[in-house]
């Protein structure tokens, strides 16, 4: 229990504010999925109402509820699993157990285009969230097998150098490359969705494009 | 919070910069062949210069640039706000 990742703030904060201050990309990624499942959900309802109620063949009342209680309860997940864990202790667990994170890691890696395909609805936020998806629940089966091999082998097993070598640059590379990957995708969709802005409030035609490469 | 508004608000201000420059390149050539092209690289558009130069020669007023300029501008402030709250 000492392990732990402390919350440390003001005691006048509640429990909600604690845990958006701590676990900020975490929730930033939540928020920003939630808010273009919402958007495209209501877009898609509005642009084609039949098409969509005959698609879907529900009341647009239970998804616009049903899409921020869902993304919310896996955000209280997410944070719970987190909140378990501090970089430390996820690293020890990593080099103790070398031979469950190799397989469960080349699993994922084989098992992911297929999930791409299947669930990802084509677009880039789609093929983002299926990925994390798909990472996250790679990692709860990681912890599980984890805890029943720990319970089984009370003595590490295997130990080898250029595993350890291979961890370490992943530790710090990986927060790093999930911030420039969730960012890039974020730029690329307000980038477009200011673009449309300006373009209904200017009227704007493409003449002066279509000069150019005439 | 702070670094993903950091790298979302230059991404979009680069992103922007790229579309603008390619613009000018294109324009650039357009008018003056392969030397347009060098000179892109070599000379600024200035900041209202190229636009009422364009619009002269070209007969159509660039919203594009305009347009894609406003979006840089908005991944700036981004940038800033999220500078500042450090």
């Amino acid at each position: 229990m000492e392990n732990l990742p402390s919350i440390n703030s003001d005691p006048r904060e509640n429990w909600f504010t604690k845990r958006i201050k701590k676990y900020q990309i975490i929730t930033f990624t939540f928020a920003f999925l939630l808010l273009y499942q919402l958007t495209t959900c209501l877009i898609g309802y509005f642009a084609d109402k039949d098409l969509f109620l005959e698609r879907f063949g529900l009341n647009i009342w239970i998804l616009a509820i049903g899409i921020p209680i869902i993304y919310f309860l896996q955000w209280l997940l997410v944070v719970w699993v987190a909140s378990r864990f501090t970089k430390e202790s996820l690293k020890e667990k990593v080099f103790r157990h070398p031979l469950a994170t190799i397989i469960l890691f080349i699993l994922y890696v084989t098992d992911l285009p297929y999930r791409v395909s299947e669930y990802s609805a084509g677009g880039i936020v789609t093929i983002f969230e299926t990925i994390v998806y798909y990472a996250f629940l790679s990692f709860l089966w990681w912890l599980l097998i984890c805890w029943i091999s720990g319970k089984i082998f009370k003595r590490q097993r295997f130990q080898w150098r250029w595993y350890k070598k291979a961890i370490e640059p992943l530790f710090v590379f990986m927060p790093i490359a999930y911030k420039i990957i969730l960012g890039l995708i974020v730029a690329l969709i307000l980038f477009s969705v200011i673009f449309i802005i300006l373009t209904v409030v200017f009227n704007y035609s493409g003449q002066d494009l279509k000069m150019l490469f005439s | 919070m702070r670094s993903i508004g950091k790298i979302i608000g230059y991404l979009m201000w680069i992103g922007a910069g790229i579309l603008m420059f390619i613009f000018w390149f294109l324009a650039m050539s357009k008018w003056l062949g392969l030397l347009g092209g060098i000179l892109a690289f070599i000379v600024a558009p200035g900041l209202v210069i190229f636009p009422i130069i364009f619009w002269i020669v070209e007969g159509v007023f660039p919203t594009f640039y305009f347009i894609v300029w406003g979006v840089g501008i908005v991944g700036l402030i981004i940038a800033a706000l999220s500078s500042s709250d450090e």
